[in-house]
C-alpha cells in the first residue's frame, strides 16, 4: 500500500500544524464560529448532536495493522473507545473535544492518516472497491488512480470552495463494488478496442434530496489525463455549478439541467486546452505510485477447495461462515475474508478499539498487515490462506466478527441518524436492531440470498437508502418518526434507483413490512432469481399490495 | 410553554443548558426553566453574550415538561440531545446469539441453544 | 480596507468607481464590465491604468481580448464560500497571460490566502484584520509541499520526486 514519502509527510503534519493554530484562534475567539467552520469542516470536524465529530479518511479503503492500532489508541484516547465505519470508506469518532481534536490530527498524521477534506465543499475521499488488488475479476488496481487522486485533491487551491462536496469512486472490475454510478464523479477500469486500460468517466451520479445515476461523459479516458480530464470537469462545475440554492448545487443538478452533452461540449473545450499541460501524467509517476501496490509475497499454493468442502460437510457452523463471508482470490490457494460489523443488535459498522487493535492483529498474522474498509460498512482481510481460514474464523467468531451474512438482509447499511447526527430527522440504528434481530437465522437468510437494506436517518441518504433493495428512509411527520420504504435499488454495475413503496411506517411496523416483502419475494421468484431480479420482473405492485394491504395498491 | 435554553459547549461540544448565575450545565434538570417568553428573550439574550465570550454556540430555546422536578424536553431531537444516544453499545444482551455458527467447544453455541430454546417457549 | 501586496500594506494608486454614478474625469480607475463595454474606448484614450472589476457570476472568458490592455483585474468573493475566482484567476494568469495586479477583493479571509496566492492573485484586499502582515506571514509559510501545478511556478511534489 502507499507509504508516505517526505513529500506527504512533511504535508500533513504541517496541515496538522495549522489545523492547532486555527483551533486555537477559535478558542481564544479570534475566529467566530462562521469563519472557524469551513475550516474545521475541511478537517474533517464537525458539531453533531452530543459533541464533535471527527471524520477520518480511510484512502480507498485501505488499512495498515498500524493505522489500525492508531484508530483503536484514537478511539480510547480522545473518545469512548470505539469507532463507526461509514459508507465512504472512512471512519468516525462521535465523542471528540475541540481542544483535543489537533492531538488526535496529530496522532493519526504521523500514522499517515489525515482527515483532510472528510468535509467541506471540496473533493472528499476517493473511495474504491474493496477487494482492490485481490478480485478475481479485476482488470487493474484502481488504487494506484485512487491515490494520484488524493494528492492532487489535497488541499488543491482552485477547488477548494466548490458550489458543494464532491465524491469520486474509482473501480477496476466491471463487478462493480464501488457504486461509482451514484458518484460526482465514478471511474470505471475498462479496455478500448486496441486492448488499452483506461476510464470510462461517469459524471453527476449522486444520491440525497434529487438522487441520479452517473451519465457517461467520456468512453474511455488514457490514464495519464486522468488529472486532467478531471481538472476540466471541476473547473466548469466550479464556475458554473448552482451557489444560489444549498440543495441544488451538486454537480448532478447542473448536468441534468444543462444535458449531458453541453456539459461533456463544455469539459472537452476545456480538456483541449490543458491536456498536455503540466497536469498530464507521466509514466514514471504511475510507475512509481504503482510500485507501491505490488502485491504481497504470496506463497505458491493450491487451491485445496476438496479439502474445505470435505471439512464444510462435518462442520455446519463453518460451512455457514464459508458460504456467507468468503469469497474467491485471484491467487491460487488464496481467499478474501469479510469481517462481519454486523452481528445482529449491535450498531452496524461500530467496532470498539479492543476489536481494533484484535483485526490489527489478525491482520498481521494472516493477511500481511493490511485491511480494508467496505463501503457497506465492514471489514475485509484480502490476502488469507485457505489453509488458514478455518482458525481465522475461530477467532473472529471469538471476537463477533464472523456473522455470515456479507449481502444478506442483516447487513445493513445504516447511518447514525438521529442518535447522533444534527442533521437527522429520524433514529436509524435502532431500525436496523430491531430487523436484523427478527431476521438471524442464518440458514433462512442464506436461502434468501442477496437482499441489501440501507437505512437512512434524513434526506441525505448517508445510509444510501436509494440504492439498497429495500432502502428505508426515516422522515419526520408531524414530530413523529416515521419509516419511509423503496425497493429495487441497487448500486453496481446495474445501478438503479429505489422505487417509493407507499406512506411511511411507524417503527414498530418496519420489521413485519420486510417481513411481508421477503415472503412476497418468495412467493414470485423463479430459480436463480435474487430479489433485485424479481423486482425488476413482477414490479412493485404485488409488494405494494402485499405491506399494504390490496385495496391500497392501485 | 415552559422553556429553557440549549447549546453546545465550545470546547468540548457537549451538550449544557443555561443555568441560575448565567452558568451553563450538563444536566437538564439544572437547567432554568422558564415560562413565559419575555423571560425566555432574556434568556436568549445571556445565551448570546456567552457564545460572544466563546463559551457555548448554537443556543436555541427548546421546549420542555417539567414533572418532579424532572425536565424533559418535548421533542425527540432535544430528548436525544439532553440524555445521551438511545442505543446502547455496551450490553451484553443487546447481541442476539445466532444458532448455528458457532465453532463446537465455543461456550456462546451453549448460550446460543439457550437463547433460542427461551425464544420457541 | 488593506491592500495586502507584496507582504505589505500598501496604498490603493487606483479609485474604484465600479459601483459609482460617474467615472473620474482622469487617473487610474477601476471599472464595472458594464463601465468597460459602455466607455471602452474613451477610458483607453486616458492613457492611465485601467482596471476592471468582475463579480463573481462574470467569467474571464467575457473580457479575454482586452486583458492586455488592462493593468489591474479585482475579483470578487461576495462570500469567501464563492469560490469562482479561484478558476477565473488561474484562466486569467494561465490561459489569457495576465501580467498586471490580480486582486481579490470581497468577503476575503485571511485563512485562505495561501489558496489566493498560488492561484495567482498577488494584492488582497483584506478588510477585517488586526495584523495584516503578521497574518500574511503566517498563511504563506503554512506550507512548504504542494501536490498541483499552478502559474505560481512552485514546484509540485511530484515534480521534486523526478526532478523535473
Amino acid at each position: 500500500m502507499y507509504r508516505y514519502d517526505e513529500f506527504d509527510a512533511k504535508f500533513v503534519a504541517e496541515r496538522a500544524a495549522q489545523f492547532r493554530r486555527q483551533v486555537k484562534r477559535r478558542l481564544a475567539g479570534e475566529l467566530t464560529e462562521d469563519q472557524f467552520r469551513p475550516l474545521r469542516l475541511m478537517n474533517g470536524l464537525y458539531l453533531q448532536l452530543h459533541a464533535y465529530m471527527l471524520r477520518v479518511n480511510v484512502p480507498y479503503g485501505t488499512l495498515s495493522s498500524k493505522q489500525m492500532r492508531t484508530f483503536a489508541h484514537v478511539a480510547r484516547t480522545y473518545d469512548k473507545g470505539f469507532g463507526h465505519f461509514t459508507t465512504r470508506q472512512n471512519i468516525q469518532y462521535n465523542w471528540i473535544k475541540l481542544e483535543e481534536a489537533p492531538d488526535a490530527v496529530k496522532d493519526l498524521a504521523s500514522s499517515e492518516i489525515t482527515s483532510i477534506q472528510s468535509s467541506g465543499n471540496c473533493v472528499r475521499n476517493i473511495t474504491s472497491d474493496q477487494y482492490a488488488g485481490c478480485a478475481k475479476d479485476e482488470l487493474a488496481d484502481p488504487r494506484i488512480y485512487c491515490e494520484l487522486l488524493r494528492q492532487y485533491s489535497f488541499l488543491h487551491p482552485e477547488f477548494s470552495y466548490l458550489p458543494r462536496k464532491f465524491k469520486i469512486a474509482v473501480t477496476g472490475s466491471p463487478n462493480d463494488r464501488a457504486a461509482v454510478a451514484v458518484h460526482d464523479i465514478g471511474l470505471r477500469m475498462h479496455k478500448n478496442e486496441q486492448g488499452e486500460i483506461g476510464f470510462e468517466v461517469l459524471v453527476g451520479g449522486g444520491l440525497g434530496r434529487t438522487p441520479y445515476i452517473g451519465q457517461t461523459i467520456r468512453k474511455w479516458l488514457h490514464p495519464s489525463h486522468l488529472l486532467t480530464y478531471v481538472e476540466a470537469i471541476l473547473r466548469v462545475y466550479n464556475m458554473l455549478g448552482r451557489r444560489d440554492n444549498i440543495h441544488k448545487a451538486r454537480i448532478k443538478i447542473i448536468v441534468n439541467q444543462m444535458g449531458i452533452d453541453k456539459y461533456r461540449e463544455l469539459v472537452d473545450k476545456e480538456f483541449e486546452l490543458t491536456k498536455n499541460g503540466q497536469l498530464k501524467v507521466p509514466d514514471e509517476e504511475i510507475a512509481r505510485i504503482k510500485a507501491y501496490f505490488a502485491p504481497p509475497k504470496y506463497e505458491t499454493l493450491k487451491d485445496i477447495g476438496p479439502e474445505l468442502d470435505a471439512r464444510r460437510k462435518t462442520d455446519r457452523a463453518f460451512d455457514r461462515w464459508m458460504r456467507g463471508n468468503v469469497v474467491e482470490h485471484k491467487v491460487p490457494g488464496y481467499a478474501i475474508v469479510t469481517v462481519s460489523l454486523k452481528a445482529p443488535g449491535r450498531v452496524p459498522g461500530d467496532i470498539t478499539a479492543d476489536k481494533m487493535d484484535a483485526v490489527a492483529d489478525l491482520a498481521d498474522r494472516y493477511s500481511f498487515g493490511e485491511i480494508r474498509v467496505s463501503h457497506r460498512q465492514n471489514l475485509v482481510l484480502t490476502d488469507v490462506k485457505q489453509g488458514d481460514l478455518e482458525q481465522l474464523w475461530r477467532e473472529l467468531f471469538a471476537l463477533e466478527l464472523a456473522t455470515p451474512n456479507l449481502g444478506l438482509l442483516s447487513d445493513i447499511i445504516c447511518c447514525p441518524g438521529l442518535d447522533y447526527c444534527a442533521l437527522a430527522n429520524a433514529r436509524a440504528i435502532p431500525i436496523a436492531q430491531d430487523i436484523s434481530r427478527a431476521f438471524s437465522d442464518i440458514d433462512e437468510l442464506q436461502r434468501i440470498g442477496n437482499f441489501t437494506i440501507n437505512i437512512s436517518g434524513c434526506m441525505n441518504a448517508c445510509g444510501h437508502h436509494h440504492v439498497g433493495h429495500i432502502g428505508i428512509l426515516g422522515v419526520d411527520k408531524r414530530g413523529e418518526e416515521f419509516f419511509q420504504l423503496t425497493l429495487g435499488g441497487s448500486s453496481d454495475q446495474n445501478a438503479s434507483l429505489g422505487d417509493r413503496l407507499g406512506p411511511g411506517l411507524p417503527q414498530a411496523e418496519v420489521p413485519g413490512a420486510i417481513r411481508k416483502i421477503v415472503d412476497t419475494y418468495l412467493e414470485h421468484s423463479e430459480p436463480g432469481e435474487r430479489f433485485i431480479d424479481t423486482y425488476r420482473r413482477v414490479g412493485i405492485e404485488p409488494f405494494k399490495a402485499s405491506v399494504y394491504g390490496a385495496e391500497t395498491a392501485h | 410553554m415552559p422553556q429553557m435554553i440549549i447549546a453546545n459547549r465550545l470546547v468540548d461540544g457537549r451538550v449544557v443548558f443555561l443555568a441560575p448565575e448565567e452558568r451553563w450545565d450538563t444536566a437538564i434538570d439544572h437547567g432554568s426553566v422558564v415560562d413565559d417568553d419575555a423571560e425566555a428573550q432574556q434568556l436568549l439574550e445571556v445565551a448570546k453574550q456567552a457564545v460572544a465570550r466563546c463559551l457555548v454556540i448554537d443556543p436555541i430555546l427548546i421546549q420542555v415538561k417539567v414533572e418532579n422536578g424532572k425536565v424533559r424536553p418535548t421533542e425527540i431531537r432535544e430528548v436525544i440531545r439532553a440524555f445521551g444516544p438511545t442505543v446502547r453499545t455496551d450490553m451484553e444482551d443487546v447481541a442476539v446469539p445466532i444458532v448455528g455458527i458457532a465453532p463446537e467447544g465455543d461456550r456462546r453455541a451453549e448460550g446460543a441453544a439457550r437463547v433460542n430454546r427461551n425464544a420457541k417457549e | 480596507m488593506s491592500l495586502l501586496k507584496g507582504g505589505k500594506v500598501v496604498a490603493d494608486t487606483f479609485v474604484d468607481a465600479s459601483a459609482a454614478e460617474a467615472i473620474p474625469e482622469a487617473g487610474a480607475v477601476i471599472v464595472s464590465l458594464e463601465q468597460w463595454q459602455k466607455h471602452r474606448d474613451a477610458l483607453l484614450a486616458r492613457g492611465t491604468p485601467i482596471g476592471l472589476r468582475l463579480h463573481s457570476d462574470q467569467s474571464p472568458e467575457l473580457i479575454a481580448d482586452d486583458v492586455p490592455k488592462l493593468a489591474l483585474i479585482a475579483l470578487e468573493f461576495p462570500k469567501f464560500r464563492d469560490g469562482r475566482a479561484y478558476s477565473y484567476a488561474r484562466l486569467l494568469r494561465e490561459r489569457y497571460g495576465f501580467k498586471g495586479e490580480l486582486r481579490a477583493v470581497g468577503d476575503v479571509l485571511l485563512e485562505q490566502l495561501f489558496f489566493m496566492l498560488r492561484v495567482g492573485f498577488d494584492a488582497l484586499d483584506v478588510q477585517q484584520s488586526p495584523d495584516p502582515v503578521a497574518a500574511f506571514q503566517t498563511a504563506i509559510s503554512d506550507f512548504s509541499v504542494w501536490y498541483q501545478p499552478t502559474a505560481d511556478g512552485r514546484p509540485t511534489a511530484m515534480q521534486l520526486r523526478h526532478h523535473r
